[in-house]
Protein backbone atom coordinates (compact mmCIF):
# COMPACT_ATOMS: atom_id res chain seq x y z
CA UNK A 1 0.00 0.00 0.00
CA UNK A 2 1.22 3.52 -0.81
CA UNK A 3 2.56 5.58 2.08
CA UNK A 4 0.72 8.89 2.21
CA UNK A 5 1.64 11.95 4.25
CA UNK A 6 0.49 15.42 5.09
CA UNK A 7 3.27 17.68 3.81
CA UNK A 8 1.79 21.13 4.38
CA UNK A 9 -0.69 22.80 6.73
CA UNK A 10 -2.28 26.23 7.07
CA UNK A 11 -5.19 27.83 8.88
CA UNK A 12 -6.70 31.22 9.63
CA UNK A 13 -7.40 32.59 13.06
CA UNK A 14 -10.81 31.29 14.15
CA UNK A 15 -13.51 33.65 15.32
CA UNK A 16 -15.96 36.36 14.47
CA UNK A 17 -14.14 37.76 11.45
CA UNK A 18 -16.49 40.49 10.30
CA UNK A 19 -14.31 41.82 7.48
CA UNK A 20 -13.24 38.49 6.01
CA UNK A 21 -15.04 36.85 3.06
CA UNK A 22 -15.16 33.16 2.13
CA UNK A 23 -12.58 33.93 -0.59
CA UNK A 24 -10.35 35.71 1.86
CA UNK A 25 -10.38 32.85 4.36
CA UNK A 26 -9.71 30.23 1.67
CA UNK A 27 -6.86 32.26 0.21
CA UNK A 28 -5.08 32.73 3.52
CA UNK A 29 -5.33 29.13 4.76
CA UNK A 30 -4.73 27.53 1.35
CA UNK A 31 -1.71 29.71 0.53
CA UNK A 32 -0.19 28.98 3.93
CA UNK A 33 -0.56 25.22 3.38
CA UNK A 34 1.05 25.36 -0.07
CA UNK A 35 3.91 27.53 1.21
CA UNK A 36 4.38 25.22 4.20
CA UNK A 37 4.61 22.21 1.87
CA UNK A 38 7.30 23.96 -0.14
CA UNK A 39 5.94 22.72 -3.45
CA UNK A 40 5.07 24.45 -6.71
CA UNK A 41 1.31 24.87 -6.83
CA UNK A 42 1.33 23.50 -10.39
CA UNK A 43 2.07 20.05 -8.94
CA UNK A 44 -1.29 19.94 -7.12
CA UNK A 45 -3.63 17.68 -9.10
CA UNK A 46 -6.98 17.96 -7.30
CA UNK A 47 -8.78 19.97 -4.62
CA UNK A 48 -11.30 18.70 -2.07
CA UNK A 49 -13.19 21.19 0.08
CA UNK A 50 -15.30 20.53 3.17
CA UNK A 51 -18.00 23.18 3.35
CA UNK A 52 -21.27 22.56 5.15
CA UNK A 53 -23.55 25.44 4.57
CA UNK A 54 -22.31 28.39 2.54
CA UNK A 55 -25.20 27.75 0.12
CA UNK A 56 -27.54 28.89 2.91
CA UNK A 57 -25.37 31.30 4.92
CA UNK A 58 -23.39 32.97 2.11
CA UNK A 59 -25.52 32.38 -1.00
CA UNK A 60 -22.57 30.48 -2.45
CA UNK A 61 -22.38 26.89 -3.73
CA UNK A 62 -19.58 25.24 -5.73
CA UNK A 63 -17.11 26.62 -3.20
CA UNK A 64 -14.49 24.07 -4.30
CA UNK A 65 -14.15 25.85 -7.66
CA UNK A 66 -14.06 29.17 -5.83
CA UNK A 67 -11.19 27.86 -3.71
CA UNK A 68 -9.18 26.55 -6.67
CA UNK A 69 -9.67 29.83 -8.49
CA UNK A 70 -8.65 31.89 -5.46
CA UNK A 71 -5.53 29.78 -4.94
CA UNK A 72 -4.56 30.03 -8.62
CA UNK A 73 -4.70 26.27 -9.18
CA UNK A 74 -5.96 26.55 -12.75
CA UNK A 75 -8.42 24.01 -14.10
CA UNK A 76 -7.76 21.09 -11.75
CA UNK A 77 -10.72 18.91 -10.74
CA UNK A 78 -12.45 20.03 -7.53
CA UNK A 79 -15.28 18.78 -5.38
CA UNK A 80 -17.06 20.05 -2.28
CA UNK A 81 -17.93 17.45 0.35
CA UNK A 82 -20.85 17.79 2.75
CA UNK A 83 -21.29 15.57 5.79
CA UNK A 84 -22.47 18.32 8.17
CA UNK A 85 -19.81 18.88 10.86
CA UNK A 86 -17.72 16.04 9.37
CA UNK A 87 -17.46 17.73 5.94
CA UNK A 88 -13.76 18.48 6.43
CA UNK A 89 -12.83 14.98 7.54
CA UNK A 90 -14.80 13.58 4.61
CA UNK A 91 -12.89 15.80 2.17
CA UNK A 92 -9.61 14.47 3.56
CA UNK A 93 -10.80 10.87 3.25
CA UNK A 94 -11.78 11.40 -0.42
CA UNK A 95 -8.35 12.84 -1.20
CA UNK A 96 -6.63 10.07 0.73
CA UNK A 97 -8.51 7.34 -1.18
CA UNK A 98 -7.81 9.00 -4.54
CA UNK A 99 -4.06 9.09 -3.81
CA UNK A 100 -4.11 5.56 -2.40
CA UNK A 101 -5.71 4.35 -5.64
CA UNK A 102 -2.94 5.94 -7.68
CA UNK A 103 -5.20 8.37 -9.54
CA UNK A 104 -3.38 11.38 -8.00
CA UNK A 105 -0.04 11.90 -6.27
CA UNK A 106 -0.61 15.30 -4.64
CA UNK A 107 -3.88 16.95 -3.60
CA UNK A 108 -4.94 19.89 -1.47
CA UNK A 109 -7.74 19.48 1.06
CA UNK A 110 -9.46 22.33 2.81
CA UNK A 111 -12.44 23.34 4.81
CA UNK A 112 -14.15 26.69 5.18
CA UNK A 113 -17.18 28.18 6.87
CA UNK A 114 -18.39 31.76 7.18
CA UNK A 115 -21.17 31.97 9.75
CA UNK A 116 -21.01 34.93 12.12
CA UNK A 117 -22.28 37.57 9.68
CA UNK A 118 -25.79 36.10 9.89
CA UNK A 119 -28.15 36.63 12.81
CA UNK A 120 -28.34 33.81 15.36
CA UNK A 121 -31.73 32.52 14.24
CA UNK A 122 -30.53 32.07 10.64
CA UNK A 123 -27.38 30.26 11.80
CA UNK A 124 -29.44 27.97 14.06
CA UNK A 125 -31.84 27.19 11.20
CA UNK A 126 -28.88 26.58 8.87
CA UNK A 127 -27.29 24.13 11.29
CA UNK A 128 -30.66 22.43 11.85
CA UNK A 129 -30.69 21.36 8.18
CA UNK A 130 -28.36 18.53 9.27
CA UNK A 131 -31.11 16.89 11.35
CA UNK A 132 -34.24 15.16 10.01
CA UNK A 133 -36.54 17.88 8.77
CA UNK A 134 -39.85 16.06 9.12
CA UNK A 135 -39.25 14.22 12.39
CA UNK A 136 -36.93 16.57 14.27
CA UNK A 137 -36.80 20.14 12.93
CA UNK A 138 -40.58 20.39 12.62
CA UNK A 139 -40.99 19.14 16.19
CA UNK A 140 -39.09 22.19 17.47
CA UNK A 141 -35.77 20.44 17.98
CA UNK A 142 -32.40 22.16 17.95
CA UNK A 143 -28.95 20.55 17.85
CA UNK A 144 -28.34 21.46 21.50
CA UNK A 145 -31.73 19.82 22.19
CA UNK A 146 -30.78 16.58 20.41
CA UNK A 147 -27.46 16.26 22.23
CA UNK A 148 -29.09 17.31 25.51
CA UNK A 149 -31.38 14.28 25.10
CA UNK A 150 -28.27 12.16 24.53
CA UNK A 151 -26.72 13.60 27.72
CA UNK A 152 -29.86 12.92 29.71
CA UNK A 153 -29.94 9.31 28.55
CA UNK A 154 -26.25 8.99 29.42
CA UNK A 155 -27.03 10.25 32.95
CA UNK A 156 -29.72 7.55 33.20
CA UNK A 157 -27.63 4.65 31.88
CA UNK A 158 -24.39 5.54 33.72
CA UNK A 159 -24.37 8.53 36.04
CA UNK A 160 -24.87 12.29 36.10
CA UNK A 161 -21.71 13.83 34.60
CA UNK A 162 -22.86 17.45 34.53
CA UNK A 163 -19.85 18.45 36.64
CA UNK A 164 -17.41 16.56 34.38
CA UNK A 165 -19.03 18.21 31.34
CA UNK A 166 -18.25 21.52 33.02
CA UNK A 167 -14.62 20.48 33.47
CA UNK A 168 -14.46 19.71 29.72
CA UNK A 169 -15.48 23.33 29.06
CA UNK A 170 -13.01 24.75 31.60
CA UNK A 171 -10.15 22.66 30.10
CA UNK A 172 -11.05 23.66 26.54
CA UNK A 173 -10.99 27.39 27.26
CA UNK A 174 -7.79 27.03 29.27
CA UNK A 175 -6.09 25.12 26.40
CA UNK A 176 -7.24 27.81 23.97
CA UNK A 177 -5.21 30.39 25.90
CA UNK A 178 -2.06 28.84 24.44
CA UNK A 179 -3.40 28.70 20.88
CA UNK A 180 -3.02 31.93 18.90
CA UNK A 181 -5.66 30.75 16.38
CA UNK A 182 -8.33 30.15 19.03
CA UNK A 183 -11.60 32.06 19.15
CA UNK A 184 -12.32 32.14 22.90
CA UNK A 185 -9.21 31.89 25.07
CA UNK A 186 -10.25 32.55 28.66
CA UNK A 187 -10.00 31.22 32.17
CA UNK A 188 -13.37 29.93 33.33
CA UNK A 189 -14.28 28.74 36.79
CA UNK A 190 -16.24 25.54 37.23
CA UNK A 191 -18.62 27.40 39.55
CA UNK A 192 -19.48 29.87 36.79
CA UNK A 193 -20.04 27.08 34.26
CA UNK A 194 -22.24 25.04 36.59
CA UNK A 195 -24.39 27.99 37.63
CA UNK A 196 -25.09 29.23 34.08
CA UNK A 197 -28.65 29.50 32.81
CA UNK A 198 -29.94 26.47 30.90
CA UNK A 199 -30.63 26.60 27.15
CA UNK A 200 -31.70 22.95 26.75
CA UNK A 201 -31.73 20.92 29.94
CA UNK A 202 -29.12 19.77 31.04
CA UNK A 203 -27.06 22.11 28.79
CA UNK A 204 -26.11 25.73 29.33
CA UNK A 205 -24.26 27.72 26.69
CA UNK A 206 -21.00 26.42 28.20
CA UNK A 207 -21.87 22.92 27.01
CA UNK A 208 -22.06 24.09 23.38
CA UNK A 209 -19.34 24.70 20.78
CA UNK A 210 -18.94 28.07 19.10
CA UNK A 211 -20.23 29.74 15.94
CA UNK A 212 -17.08 30.50 13.98
CA UNK A 213 -15.62 31.88 10.77
CA UNK A 214 -12.45 30.19 9.60
CA UNK A 215 -10.61 28.01 7.13
CA UNK A 216 -7.96 25.30 7.30
CA UNK A 217 -6.03 23.48 4.57
CA UNK A 218 -3.57 20.62 4.27
CA UNK A 219 -1.50 19.33 1.36
CA UNK A 220 -1.51 15.53 1.15
CA UNK A 221 0.85 13.51 -1.02
CA UNK A 222 2.16 10.03 -1.79
CA UNK A 223 5.64 9.72 -0.35
CA UNK A 224 6.89 8.19 -3.62
CA UNK A 225 6.00 11.45 -5.37
CA UNK A 226 7.71 14.02 -3.13
CA UNK A 227 11.26 15.24 -2.67
CA UNK A 228 13.67 14.91 0.25
CA UNK A 229 12.79 18.42 1.51
CA UNK A 230 9.08 17.52 1.84
CA UNK A 231 9.88 14.15 3.41
CA UNK A 232 11.70 15.79 6.33
CA UNK A 233 8.59 17.35 7.83
CA UNK A 234 6.03 14.92 6.43
CA UNK A 235 3.54 13.44 8.88
CA UNK A 236 2.31 10.03 7.78
CA UNK A 237 -1.36 9.03 7.68
CA UNK A 238 -1.23 5.57 9.25
CA UNK A 239 -4.96 5.02 9.65
CA UNK A 240 -8.16 6.23 8.00
CA UNK A 241 -11.72 5.20 8.82
CA UNK A 242 -15.15 6.39 7.76
CA UNK A 243 -18.32 5.29 9.56
CA UNK A 244 -21.98 6.07 9.11
CA UNK A 245 -25.26 5.68 10.96
CA UNK A 246 -28.97 6.49 10.57
CA UNK A 247 -30.00 10.15 10.48
CA UNK A 248 -32.91 10.08 12.94
CA UNK A 249 -32.08 9.84 16.63
CA UNK A 250 -35.07 7.53 17.26
CA UNK A 251 -33.63 4.91 14.90
CA UNK A 252 -30.28 4.55 16.69
CA UNK A 253 -29.65 1.40 18.69
CA UNK A 254 -27.91 3.37 21.44
CA UNK A 255 -27.77 7.07 22.29
CA UNK A 256 -24.79 6.72 24.61
CA UNK A 257 -22.33 5.17 22.14
CA UNK A 258 -22.06 6.14 18.48
CA UNK A 259 -21.90 3.36 15.87
CA UNK A 260 -20.36 5.71 13.29
CA UNK A 261 -17.40 6.37 15.60
CA UNK A 262 -16.98 2.69 16.47
CA UNK A 263 -16.84 1.77 12.77
CA UNK A 264 -14.49 4.59 11.77
CA UNK A 265 -12.19 3.99 14.75
CA UNK A 266 -12.13 0.22 14.26
CA UNK A 267 -11.10 0.61 10.63
CA UNK A 268 -8.49 3.28 11.40
CA UNK A 269 -6.91 1.30 14.26
CA UNK A 270 -6.92 -1.84 12.10
CA UNK A 271 -5.19 -0.11 9.22
CA UNK A 272 -2.62 1.46 11.55
CA UNK A 273 -2.08 -1.81 13.41
CA UNK A 274 -2.28 -0.05 16.76
CA UNK A 275 -4.48 -0.11 19.85
CA UNK A 276 -6.26 2.88 21.39
CA UNK A 277 -3.69 3.01 24.21
CA UNK A 278 -0.92 3.56 21.62
CA UNK A 279 -2.41 6.98 20.77
CA UNK A 280 -0.58 9.80 22.60
CA UNK A 281 -3.20 12.55 22.18
CA UNK A 282 -6.36 13.28 20.23
CA UNK A 283 -8.50 16.03 18.83
CA UNK A 284 -12.07 14.77 19.26
CA UNK A 285 -15.34 16.30 18.09
CA UNK A 286 -16.63 18.19 21.15
CA UNK A 287 -19.66 19.82 19.49
CA UNK A 288 -21.12 19.50 23.00
CA UNK A 289 -19.37 18.62 26.26
CA UNK A 290 -21.19 15.28 26.59
CA UNK A 291 -20.05 14.39 23.06
CA UNK A 292 -16.41 14.71 24.10
CA UNK A 293 -16.99 12.24 26.94
CA UNK A 294 -18.85 9.74 24.73
CA UNK A 295 -16.24 10.06 21.94
CA UNK A 296 -13.36 9.20 24.25
CA UNK A 297 -15.23 6.04 25.25
CA UNK A 298 -16.13 5.09 21.67
CA UNK A 299 -12.51 5.61 20.60
CA UNK A 300 -11.48 3.07 23.24
CA UNK A 301 -9.49 5.47 25.41
CA UNK A 302 -11.78 4.77 28.38
CA UNK A 303 -14.39 2.13 29.21
CA UNK A 304 -18.08 2.83 28.53
CA UNK A 305 -19.50 5.08 31.21
CA UNK A 306 -16.03 5.97 32.55
CA UNK A 307 -15.17 8.93 30.31
CA UNK A 308 -16.39 11.31 33.01
CA UNK A 309 -14.08 9.71 35.60
CA UNK A 310 -11.12 10.32 33.27
CA UNK A 311 -12.06 14.00 32.95
CA UNK A 312 -12.48 14.35 36.73
CA UNK A 313 -9.13 12.64 37.28
CA UNK A 314 -7.29 15.11 35.05
CA UNK A 315 -6.35 12.42 32.51
CA UNK A 316 -7.74 14.40 29.54
CA UNK A 317 -6.16 17.71 30.60
CA UNK A 318 -3.19 19.18 28.73
CA UNK A 319 -0.77 17.73 31.29
CA UNK A 320 -2.71 14.48 31.71
CA UNK A 321 -1.91 11.00 30.41
CA UNK A 322 -4.33 11.30 27.47
CA UNK A 323 -4.58 14.98 26.45
CA UNK A 324 -7.82 15.70 24.62
CA UNK A 325 -8.27 18.81 22.46
CA UNK A 326 -5.11 20.62 23.43
CA UNK A 327 -6.00 23.11 20.65
CA UNK A 328 -9.07 24.23 22.62
CA UNK A 329 -11.36 22.06 20.50
CA UNK A 330 -14.67 23.06 18.96
CA UNK A 331 -15.62 24.51 22.32
CA UNK A 332 -12.91 27.18 22.50
CA UNK A 333 -10.69 27.07 19.43
CA UNK A 334 -13.95 27.30 17.50
CA UNK A 335 -16.21 25.30 15.19
CA UNK A 336 -16.10 26.62 11.61
CA UNK A 337 -18.20 23.63 10.61
CA UNK A 338 -16.76 22.57 7.25
CA UNK A 339 -13.23 23.48 8.34
CA UNK A 340 -13.31 21.74 11.73
CA UNK A 341 -12.06 18.33 10.58
CA UNK A 342 -9.09 19.91 8.81
CA UNK A 343 -8.36 22.28 11.68
CA UNK A 344 -8.13 19.22 13.97
CA UNK A 345 -5.45 17.85 11.60
CA UNK A 346 -3.66 21.21 11.68
CA UNK A 347 -3.26 20.77 15.45
CA UNK A 348 -2.23 17.12 15.32
CA UNK A 349 0.36 17.72 12.58
CA UNK A 350 1.70 20.77 14.44
CA UNK A 351 2.11 18.69 17.62
CA UNK A 352 3.70 15.75 15.78
CA UNK A 353 6.22 18.09 14.17
CA UNK A 354 7.04 19.53 17.61
CA UNK A 355 6.05 23.01 16.46
CA UNK A 356 3.23 23.76 18.91
CA UNK A 357 5.18 26.27 21.01
CA UNK A 358 3.77 26.84 24.49
CA UNK A 359 1.14 24.13 24.10
CA UNK A 360 3.59 21.50 22.79
CA UNK A 361 2.96 18.10 24.35
CA UNK A 362 5.96 16.17 25.64
CA UNK A 363 4.76 12.85 24.26
CA UNK A 364 3.53 13.34 20.70
CA UNK A 365 4.42 10.46 18.37
CA UNK A 366 0.94 9.27 17.38
CA UNK A 367 -2.07 11.62 17.21
CA UNK A 368 -5.70 10.99 16.26
CA UNK A 369 -8.46 13.17 14.82
CA UNK A 370 -12.15 12.36 15.31
CA UNK A 371 -14.71 14.35 13.29
CA UNK A 372 -18.44 13.69 13.77
CA UNK A 373 -21.32 14.80 11.52
CA UNK A 374 -24.90 15.61 12.50
CA UNK A 375 -26.35 13.64 15.39
CA UNK A 376 -23.50 11.12 14.99
CA UNK A 377 -24.66 10.05 11.53
CA UNK A 378 -21.17 10.30 9.99
CA UNK A 379 -17.70 9.95 11.45
CA UNK A 380 -14.14 10.24 10.17
CA UNK A 381 -11.18 9.03 12.21
CA UNK A 382 -7.60 9.59 11.08
CA UNK A 383 -4.39 8.54 12.79
CA UNK A 384 -1.09 10.30 12.15
CA UNK A 385 2.49 9.47 13.02
CA UNK A 386 5.40 11.87 13.18
CA UNK A 387 8.98 11.21 12.08
CA UNK B 1 -48.32 4.36 20.08
CA UNK B 2 -49.72 2.51 23.15
CA UNK B 3 -47.94 2.40 26.52
CA UNK B 4 -45.44 5.11 25.66
CA UNK B 5 -42.77 5.94 28.21
CA UNK B 6 -40.05 8.58 28.27
CA UNK B 7 -36.81 7.14 26.79
CA UNK B 8 -35.05 10.51 27.12
CA UNK B 9 -35.99 14.19 27.05
CA UNK B 10 -34.78 17.78 27.12
CA UNK B 11 -36.46 20.99 28.17
CA UNK B 12 -35.91 23.56 25.44
CA UNK B 13 -35.39 27.11 26.80
CA UNK B 14 -33.71 28.63 23.71
CA UNK B 15 -36.28 27.86 21.01
CA UNK B 16 -35.70 27.99 17.24
CA UNK B 17 -37.59 30.32 14.89
CA UNK B 18 -41.29 29.56 14.88
CA UNK B 19 -41.28 28.16 18.43
CA UNK B 20 -40.10 31.22 20.42
CA UNK B 21 -43.41 31.89 22.17
CA UNK B 22 -43.68 28.30 23.35
CA UNK B 23 -40.47 27.97 25.40
CA UNK B 24 -39.85 26.35 27.76
CA UNK B 25 -41.20 23.15 26.23
CA UNK B 26 -40.30 19.48 26.46
CA UNK B 27 -38.98 17.43 23.55
CA UNK B 28 -38.79 13.73 24.23
CA UNK B 29 -38.08 10.40 22.66
CA UNK B 30 -40.85 8.03 23.72
CA UNK B 31 -40.63 4.25 23.60
CA UNK B 32 -43.33 1.57 23.75
CA UNK B 33 -43.19 -2.05 24.94
CA UNK B 34 -42.03 -3.25 21.52
CA UNK B 35 -39.07 -0.83 21.54
CA UNK B 36 -40.56 1.45 18.86
CA UNK B 37 -39.51 5.06 19.41
CA UNK B 38 -40.95 8.40 18.36
CA UNK B 39 -39.62 11.90 18.88
CA UNK B 40 -42.01 14.68 19.65
CA UNK B 41 -43.24 17.43 21.90
CA UNK B 42 -44.62 16.46 25.26
CA UNK B 43 -47.54 18.60 26.38
CA UNK B 44 -48.49 19.61 29.89
CA UNK B 45 -45.07 20.84 31.05
CA UNK B 46 -44.93 23.52 33.73
CA UNK B 47 -41.76 24.94 35.29
CA UNK B 48 -40.61 22.82 38.20
CA UNK B 49 -42.63 19.71 37.28
CA UNK B 50 -40.66 16.50 37.81
CA UNK B 51 -39.80 14.41 34.75
CA UNK B 52 -38.03 11.06 34.82
CA UNK B 53 -36.85 8.60 32.23
CA UNK B 54 -39.14 5.58 32.22
CA UNK B 55 -42.17 7.62 33.25
CA UNK B 56 -45.42 6.75 31.41
CA UNK B 57 -47.06 9.45 29.29
CA UNK B 58 -50.59 9.81 27.96
CA UNK B 59 -51.26 9.54 24.23
CA UNK B 60 -54.43 10.87 22.66
CA UNK B 61 -55.70 11.33 19.11
CA UNK B 62 -55.46 14.90 17.86
CA UNK B 63 -58.31 14.50 15.38
CA UNK B 64 -55.97 14.68 12.36
CA UNK B 65 -54.84 11.07 12.49
CA UNK B 66 -51.83 11.75 14.74
CA UNK B 67 -51.22 10.95 18.38
CA UNK B 68 -50.16 13.73 20.74
CA UNK B 69 -48.48 12.95 24.02
CA UNK B 70 -48.61 14.69 27.35
CA UNK B 71 -47.30 14.33 30.88
CA UNK B 72 -49.79 12.50 33.08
Amino acid sequence: MRSISVIGIGETKMGKLANRSLRDLVKEAGSKAIADAGIEKETIQALYLGNFNSSCLCGQSLTSALAAEELGLGSIPTVRTEAACASGGAAFRMAYLAILSGVYDIAIVGGVEKMTHREGAVVTAGIATAMDYGAETQAGMTFPGLFAMIANRYFYEYRDVKKEMGICAVNAHSNAMLNPDAQLPKELTLEKVLSAELIAYPFSQYDCSLVTDGAAFVVIAAEDAIGAEQRKRAVRVIGSGHGGDVLRLTEKGSLTSFLATKKAAGDAYGMAGIRPQDVDFAEVHDCFTITQIINTEDLGFFASGRGGDAVAGGITARDGKMPINVSGGLKAKGHPIGATGISQMFEVVTQLRGEAGERQLKQADIGLTHNLGGAAAACLVHIFQGR
Amino acid sequence: MENARIYTYSIIYAAPVGFEGEAPYVCAILENDEGKRVLGRLGGYRDGIGLTIGQAVIGSANGQGDTVYSIG
